[in-house]
This record gives structure tokens, C-alpha cells and sequence, in this order.
């Protein structure tokens, strides 16, 4: 019976909190909700530390959507819901399966003992009340005599009559539909399972490889393969320090070069140099995946592995320079932060690839660590307003570009007012909202609380109230 | 270890239909926001009514089979919000690809 209450309870908070709203403060009332549901239908599971992190980043990232809800945001709050559910599912399961786990509970969970023929629980007290008869008792015969009550209307003029006495427009049903729709999910996510046989198969997954050492037959194959590892690992060295030394002509003699090429260099060349990262680690990933770290005489060519990760980072180095000099010249956007990231994420997979040469590990370590670290550095990227962070920074040091801050529109709004430019820039689009009207954006209900449109809402009105003539 | 439920053949089909269906609209998805030629969004148009006109097929099967023939009612229910789960899908779709 808990669990129906719960069910029903769900339905409710959720038309009450997303019924023709915007986002705010309901996502991170939802999340909570969730939370309280979850814990008590499954007891313990917050003494688990995956299940705690990844609840941390559902709410850090709901916060976040009420503080000023940008795009990635409230993407990274709804992904921090899905992983939030795969570890409810399965706690010590990796990143990827948690979320595969989440996927599925939030969409097929409630069939999940249907589709896996498991037997359901029988109440062993007879006179315990069935709650899935209980409901289709009121909602089977409900539904049906709504219709034909429908239909019936039509048949003659006086049940017509009768029928319109009965005021029932206090009943919106698209509301209804709405409370039905989180019913059906909070169905599906109340008491989370993992898909089998995928989450077995990943807790008996270690990060180490297995010891592995040739026998005399596969040697000589394993020697060959080494050896070509070898030259390519030194062609490749010495490459990438021709590729080094011009990268730093370039920016040492910046000066003699038009600007376009440096935009050339950043806008080509950080896309190009990123794919190579990529390349590389995949590469030693390749060379690294069975036998020959176990082989005794790899000396060399783990040196020349180790050189080449120091290389690669050197390389993310000049790309993070190139970048920094570009933003230093034609200010901050979205793309550059962007590519940031992207160096930040390439350092992070050059370090477990080091730590995976190091340490004799897999490739599954590499997947687990790597998706992690993604995911964690996404979510902390998404805490921050960046539209307000971008423009101040342009504004501050003389890049004043009206479309762009525009296109950021309304996160970074109160940067604008602040600098005076809000009514300057036409705000005739207001982010993706196509409205001609701020108060859209600042005139909301309490569940699509925002702070920034809050605070914005309070500086108006006390301007409003500044122009208004004394009486 | 549960076993995977066996579907009857009819669900079976009509649950491949609808894995199809997921499948080759995210791929065009996909592409189109990618490369975002009208060409593309042209197929898009096109695999959208094929894609309705045989699920539609589909869900009526699922319907005549489920009172002609002896499948359980919940084999029937999850095969029809398979199948219709790809309209929120789709609603999603063109409504980032309108953006």
C-alpha cells in the first residue's frame, strides 16, 4: 500500500510542480521528492557513497537550474537523474551501465518483473487489500462510464439536459494527463532493477589485466608486434616534436603572422590537434591490451609510451596557450570555454592512460575512469552561469559584441543592467523564448522560480519605483 | 538468473518494427543535426508517415490478435507503449530540430 501512496503522491507533486511551467525551483523540488520516495522504498541505499555522490549531483545540478537554468544545466540535472536511478538499480555498477540501468528503470521499469518473469511478491496476510486491484476497481469502471456517459449525451436532448447541471469544469484534464505521466514514472523508478545479465557482468569486470605471459610459440608473434610498437612509437615522437617546436615558432613570432592565421590555427587547428589526443591514447590502449605488458624486455617501449604522453600533454599545453590568446584578443564565447573543456577532458584521459601503462590495467579501467571524470567535470561545468560569466568578462575588457550577449539572453541579463546595456541590447528575443516581453521571463509563478529573474524582477521594480513621481 | 520473456510471434514483430522505427529516426536525427541539409529533412518527412502508416498497421494487429488469441495482457500493453513510444520521441525530435 506504501507503494501506491507514493505512486499517487508522485502523480500529484508532478502535475502540481511541471503543468504548463517553466523551470526553476520545481526540478529541485522533484528531485527531492524523488530522493524521500526513493529512500523509503529502498532502505540503506544512502549509505552507499555512488548512490550519495550521484544524488549530490542531481541536486547540485537542480540548484543550478534554479539559480539560472541554463541549457546544460538542466541537461546535466536530467542526466544526474538518470545515473541517480542506475545506482539505486545497482550501486557498485560503472558509470556507462548505471546509466544504461537508468535508462531502462525510468522508461521499462515497471515491467521489468513481467519482461524478466519474475514471480510477483504475494502478500502472505489475507486480509491485506490489494492496491493494483483496489485501483483498477476505481479507475476501470470510471473510464468507462465517462465514455459512455459521452456517448450518451448524444441520444436525446434531456439526458443532454441533465448532464449539463453537472458543473465539472473544475477538472482540467490535461492536468490529469500530467498527473498520469508522473504516476507512471514514479511506477517505473520507485524500486529500481538492474538489467541482468549487463550489471553482473560489469561487477565481475576488474581494472586489472589478466597476468598473461606468452608462451614460446606466441613470443616471437608478440616480439614482432613490440617491435613495430617501437618504430611507430619513435616516428610518432619525433613527429610530434617537429610538430612542437613549430607550434612554439608560431607563437613565439606570433606577431609576423596575420591574424587570421592565428584564428585559422585555433579554429582548425585545436579540432585536429584534439582528434590526435584522441588517436594516441586509443592507440596505446591498442598496444597495451594483453600480453605484451608482461613481456620483460618492453623497457623501451614503455619509455617511448611515457614520452609520448608527456609530448601529447606539451601539445595540449600550446593548444591551451593558442586558445588563451585568441580569447585575450577577441574575447570570451561559449566555443572557447567550450575547447577548454576539452583540453581539461584530454589531460584527464592522458593521466589514466599513464596510470593504465603504469599499472598493468585494462581497457575497461580506461572506459570506467574516463566516463566518470567526463561526467563529474561536465556537472561542475554546469554549475556555473556561463552566459553571465562570458559577457562580464567582454564587457570588462572591451568586447562588447549586442548578439552575442543577445543569444545568452536571460541568464546573463543582470550583467547587462549592471553594465547599463540591457536596454540597449534588443532583447526582442529573449534567449529562445520568442517573446517581445521580458516580464515573460521575470513575472513567475513560485514553481518556475529563478533567481535570476528574480533578482532582475526586484531591480525593475525598484527602478519603476525611482521614476514614478511623488504624490 | 531470470530468463527474457518470449514474445508471441505477432509482438515479436510488432517490437522490431518499433526498434527499427527508434533506430532509423534517431539516425536521421542525428544527421540532420549534423549536417542540417533540407534534403535530409525531407527524408526525415517521408520515413515519418511510413513510419506512422506501419506502426499504426502494427498497433491495430496487436489489437485484433489480443482478443482472437490467448496473449497476456500485459505482453499486449507493453507491446502497444513500446510501439507508441516512439511519438514522444518524434515530438522531441522536431522540436529540437526546430530550434
Amino acid at each position: 500500500m506504501k507503494k501506491s501512496v507514493i505512486i499517487v503522491l508522485g502523480g500529484i507533486v508532478f502535475s502540481t510542480l511541471f503543468y504548463q511551467q517553466f523551470l526553476g525551483i520545481n526540478l529541485l523540488l522533484y528531485t527531492l521528492f524523488l530522493t524521500v520516495a526513493l529512500a523509503i522504498s529502498n532502505q540503506g541505499m544512502l549509505k552507499k557513497p555512488a548512490i550519495l555522490l550521484s544524488l549530490i549531483a542531481m541536486l547540485s545540478t537542480a540548484t543550478a537550474v534554479m539559480v539560472h537554468g541554463t541549457a546544460i544545466s538542466i541537461t546535466m540535472c536530467l542526466f544526474s537523474t538518470i545515473t541517480f536511478f542506475g545506482f539505486v538499480a545497482h550501486a557498485s555498477s560503472s558509470m556507462y551501465v548505471s546509466w544504461l540501468n537508468g535508462m531502462y528503470n525510468l522508461i521499462v521499469g515497471t515491467f521489468h518483473n513481467f519482461l524478466f518473469q519474475i514471480p510477483n511478491e504475494k502478500t502472505s496476510d489475507p486480509k491485506k487489500v490489494n492496491a493494483f486491484q483496489l485501483t483498477k476497481l476505481i479507475i476501470i469502471p470510471l473510464c468507462l462510464v465517462a465514455l459512455f456517459t459521452a456517448l450518451y449525451q448524444q441520444v436525446n436532448p434531456v439526458f443532454n439536459d441533465w448532464l449539463s447541471h453537472i458543473d465539472l469544469s473544475f477538472i482540467d484534464a490535461l492536468w490529469v494527463l500530467t498527473a498520469l505521466l508522473g504516476s507512471f514514472i514514479m511506477s517505473n523508478v520507485i524500486k529500481p532493477n538492474a538489467l541482468q545479465p549487463l550489471s553482473t557482468t560489469d561487477d565481475l569486470k576488474t581494472n586489472d589485466l589478466e597476468k598473461n605471459i606468452p608462451i614460446a610459440e606466441k613470443y616471437e608473434e608478440l616480439k614482432n608486434e613490440m617491435q613495430v610498437g617501437v618504430y611507430s612509437l619513435v616516428a610518432l615522437n619525433v613527429l610530434l616534436a617537429v610538430v612542437l617546436f613549430s607550434e612554439y615558432l608560431f607563437l613565439y613570432n606570433l606577431n609576423d603572422f596575420k591574424a587570421s592565421a592565428l584564428s585559422q590555427a585555433v579554429h582548425h587547428g585545436v579540432y585536429a590537434s584534439i582528434v590526435s589526443i584522441i588517436i594516441a591514447i586509443g592507440l596505446i590502449a591498442f598496444y597495451y591490451r594483453g600480453a605484451l605488458n608482461f613481456i620483460s624486455n618492453s623497457k623501451t617501449l614503455r619509455i617511448l609510451t611515457y614520452v609520448w604522453i608527456g609530448l601529447n600533454a606539451v601539445l595540449i599545453a600550446s593548444i591551451f596557450t593558442k586558445n588563451y590568446l585568441y580569447i585575450s584578443l577577441h574575447g570570451l564565447t561559449y566555443k572557447r570555454v567550450g575547447v577548454m573543456v576539452y583540453l581539461l577532458l584530454c589531460i584527464a584521459g592522458l593521466m589514466t592512460t599513464y596510470l593504465k601503462v603504469h599499472f598493468k590495467l585494462n581497457f575497461t579501467y580506461l572506459l570506467r575512469r574516463n566516463t566518470a571524470i567526463s561526467y563529474v567535470v561536465l556537472c561542475v561545468f554546469a554549475l556555473l552561469n556561463w552566459p553571465a560569466i562570458i559577457t562580464e568578462y567582454n564587457i570588462n575588457h572591451g568586447f562588447e559584441n549586442k548578439a552575442l550577449f543577445r543569444s545568452m539572453l536571460p541568464q546573463n541579463a543582470l550583467v547587462l543592467q549592471k553594465k547599463g546595456l540591457l536596454q540597449q541590447t534588443d532583447y526582442s528575443v529573449y534567449g529562445r523564448m520568442k517573446t517581445t516581453k521580458v516580464s515573460v521571463f521575470t513575472d513567475r509563478n513560485w514553481q518556475e522560480f529563478n533567481l535570476v529573474a528574480h533578482q532582475l524582477k526586484q531591480q525593475n521594480d525598484a527602478q519603476t519605483k525611482k521614476v514614478q513621481p511623488r504624490k | 538468473m531470470h530468463k527474457l520473456r518470449k514474445f508471441s510471434h505477432g509482438n515479436s514483430i510488432a517490437l522490431q518494427s518499433a526498434g527499427f522505427t527508434f533506430a532509423a529516426g534517431s539516425t536521421i536525427f542525428l544527421s540532420a543535426l549534423l549536417w542540417g541539409t533540407d534534403a535530409l529533412l525531407g527524408v526525415g518527412i517521408v520515413f515519418l508517415f511510413c513510419a506512422v502508416f506501419i506502426n499504426g498497421l502494427m498497433l491495430l494487429g496487436i489489437l485484433i490478435r489480443s482478443f482472437n488469441e490467448h496473449i497476456p495482457v500485459q505482453e499486449t500493453i507493453f507491446t502497444m507503449y513500446m510501439c507508441l513510444l516512439n511519438i514522444p520521441i518524434a515530438l522531441l525530435f522536431i522540436k529540437i530540430l526546430s530550434l
